[in-house]
């Protein structure tokens, strides 16, 4: 990769910037300013059309606040305080648990990570080995890519138990399921990136009499990175999604996957469990995403820009 | 007859056949000689099956009291000194126990509800019942004490919330009997929980009552903070409707029963698999608080209060067992038979040997203790906010 031929990265609309340490305090910044007004316009709202309040800091006045309207979506079960979501995850599970809602979530995210880990990285080289052989055989090209767009208008949720058939009840499963979500941006991106390079760059190694190997070393790959890293972003996201939507048809104790489950069915009485577990699955979701991200810099750290994400 | 053969490792199947799906076979044998009576020391075991023995049991949903006795059985050792290993596979929205059971490599043993099972077996599947562990169904409609329902007839003109995925029929037959039309009702399809009721978008609510209806007593009233009580609501019970439709039973493949596992009859695993079974349900029902503490160790995340309701509740469903727990009521399979017809859930009445009782007799008959708990009563369970 150090050895690509320069000048081959076409100059990209996105203006390239280098994320220094001040840029990622801006970005946490941000982040938390949204979360910060997301959490206030929530509140306001409940504080116009939601349900009584109760238990509020040990307010003696019962109810601390009545709101004036009464709209069913923002009554308590559809839409629990934000306060009562974020204590959630510090208290414990269940009465008497000696977990807190937070650890096992933490566990049930370090479980499904592995799969859908196994699950990127079994979908990402599948995708880059089609993208491979698309750029090399347009005849391949033609006759797979629609079954490869194919594959995808498949709903996840009815292709899963099918897997789980084939394969068996175990992680494997759900990591292949992930794995169906992760290959297709791969591929697509990367048929786009692989013949992404200056035809006068292919021309020159054509001179060399370069071999498609290292054509395909030397500049079809270097000029894709961007594409394949663009790819691998979504690929990361996705692969959490794949995991937790393998987990159930499997039947794996353990996971974010069961945890949805065991809290959707708790949930007319305890909303705020579901909905943090929703946070923890987005959570993993955003840490799959940030170490693809840091991958790209490690990577890219030789080249003078650094595509933004 | 079927014992006799079991003991000689030879399994009759022509003999077998003729002794299901029929209430005769649960008069015991009276040509059988006592001698072969079989005792729980020696037809059992890992000594009597030539090893212990590992067989999967698939179960209907996640983890819960509903499964108590199974997992009693398991964390007690019965299973263990009954000769078997038995590996748990946990149910979920998308697992279908009979298709999962009915598949030739599937898990030997499946919990499920009665009329599922005999679809799946209308279309194929050689699923047979050989225990039916709920005597009764643990179906309700519920509805706020305001709204003036107290019977099926006065449905009329009302929105009727029931599920789908063939959980409905014991609340469209209750309907149905009351001499309403399918019209002369509003039949809205309700998520599995009490959400509709909740919000009053439905006048009555299809419920569990080990589970939905619990959910409903943890849920705070939010414009007093007070729980939701017994008192708030009128509940139809469809046991004393006479719409109840049996429940959760243990299957397994009838060809699976036929043959054998490395030369002990499966006939004779299967009953060493129930008898344990059923001491684990009689365990739970002797020690609801122990059993709560074992189904709370199979996750972290399940409400205590909530399992506590369920485990007493579960219990009642099973006993008392007039017959023996585990032995089918022969008119309730027929009013669950009946119904699932007059709705097309089946075409024709189940073929011979849907269910048989010979199995769950033969693994009763080596349990010392009370079978039947036939002096059981509910125990008084208080709700816990949230369920926790």
């Amino acid at each position: 990769m150090t050895t690509a031929v320069p000048g081959l990265i076409r100059p990209s609309s996105i203006r390239p910037r280098v994320i220094g340490v001040g840029g990622a305090v801006r970005s946490v910044g941000a982040f938390l300013l949204v979360l910060v007004v997301l959490a206030a316009v929530w509140e306001l709202a409940k504080a116009i059309g939601g349900v009584p309040w109760r238990d509020f800091l040990g307010s003696p006045i019962d109810p601390p606040w009545n709101p004036p309207l009464r709209i069913k979506q923002l009554n308590d079960q559809n839409l629990p305080h934000v306060w009562d979501v974020a204590t959630a995850f510090f208290q414990p599970a269940t009465r008497n648990s000696p977990h807190s809602l937070g650890a096992i979530l933490i566990d049930a995210a370090v479980f499904t990570g592995r799969s859908a880990f196994a699950g990127f990285v079994i979908g990402g080289i599948f995708g880059t080995a089609l993208a491979v052989i698309f750029v090399h055989s347009r005849l391949l090209e033609r006759a797979l890519v629609p079954y490869v767009i194919a594959s995808q208008t498949v709903p996840i949720v009815a292709l899963a138990p099918m897997v789980v058939l084939w394969i068996g009840r175990d992680w494997t499963s759900v990591a292949l399921v992930s794995a169906y979500l992760t290959f297709f941006p791969v591929t697509i991106a990367g048929i786009r990136g692989l013949a992404s390079p200056d035809p006068r760059a292919l021309d020159l190694m054509r001179t060399y009499a370069a071999d498609p190997w290292r054509v395909l070393w030397k500049v079809r790959f270097p000029a894709a990175m961007p594409y394949f890293f663009t790819a691998f972003k979504i690929a990361a996201t996705a692969s959490v999604v794949g995991a937790i939507v393998g987990e159930e048809p499997t039947g794996i104790r353990g996971g974010l996957g069961r945890a949805i489950l065991q809290f959707n069915e708790q949930y007319i009485t305890g909303p705020e469990k579901l909905w943090a577990t929703v946070l923890a699955s987005a959570a993993l979701g955003i840490v799959f995403f940030g170490a693809v991200r840091v991958v790209e810099l490690v990577v890219f750290r030789n080249r003078q820009a650094v595509i933004e994400a | 007859m079927l014992l006799a053969a079991c003991g000689t490792g030879e399994t009759d199947t022509s003999a077998s056949a003729k002794a299901t799906g029929s209430i005769a076979a649960s008069e015991p044998a009276a040509s059988e000689p006592a001698a072969s009576e079989p005792t729980a020391a020696d037809d059992c075991g890992p000594e009597a099956l030539g090893g212990t023995i590992p067989v999967e049991f698939q179960l209907q949903w996640v983890p819960q009291a509903q499964f108590a006795g199974y997992f009693a059985a398991q964390d007690l050792n019965f299973y263990a000194d009954a000769g078997l290993d038995v590996t748990f596979l946990d149910g979920g929205p998308t697992i279908a126990p009979q298709q999962v059971v009915a598949a030739d490599d599937g898990p030997e043993f499946g919990e499920g509800w009665v009329p599922k099972v005999l679809v799946a077996r209308e279309e194929g599947a050689d699923l047979v019942n050989i225990a039916q562990v709920f005597q009764r169904s643990g179906t309700l409609e519920v509805s706020w004490k305001d709204s003036g329902i107290t019977e099926p007839a006065d449905w009329a003109g009302k929105k009727i919330g029931a599920w789908g995925f063939g959980n409905e029929f014991e609340v469209l037959a209750a309907a149905r009997q009351a001499g309403l039309e399918d019209t002369d009702y509003e039949r809205v399809t309700q998520d599995f929980n009490m959400e509709l009721l909740l919000n009053r978008e439905i006048d009555a609510a299809e419920a569990m009552i080990y589970n939905e209806l619990a959910q409903l007593l943890e849920t705070e009233d939010p414009e007093t903070g007070e729980l939701y009580s017994l008192d708030d609501l009128n509940i139809i019970d469809f046991n004393e409707v006479g719409s109840a439709m049996l429940q959760d039973h243990i299957m397994a493949r009838e060809s699976w029963l036929a043959s054998d596992t490395d030369g002990t009859p499966n006939e004779q695993i299967a009953i060493c698999f129930l008898r344990a079974s059923f001491e684990g349900w009689m365990h739970c029902r002797d020690n609801a608080d122990e059993c709560v503490d074992i189904v709370l160790d199979q996750g972290t995340i399940l409400g205590e209060g909530h399992q506590h309701w369920m485990m007493n509740e579960i219990n009642a469903l099973i006993w008392p067992s007039p017959d023996g727990i585990g032995m089918l009521d022969p008119d309730l399979w027929q009013q669950t038979v009946d119904i699932s017809l007059e709705f097309d859930i089946l075409t024709e009445e189940p073929t011979d040997g849907a269910f048989r009782t010979d199995l769950a007799e033969a693994a009763l008959a080596g349990i010392d203790g009370d079978t039947t708990g036939d002096d059981f009563e509910k125990a008084e369970v208080e709700v816990t906010p949230g369920g926790e």
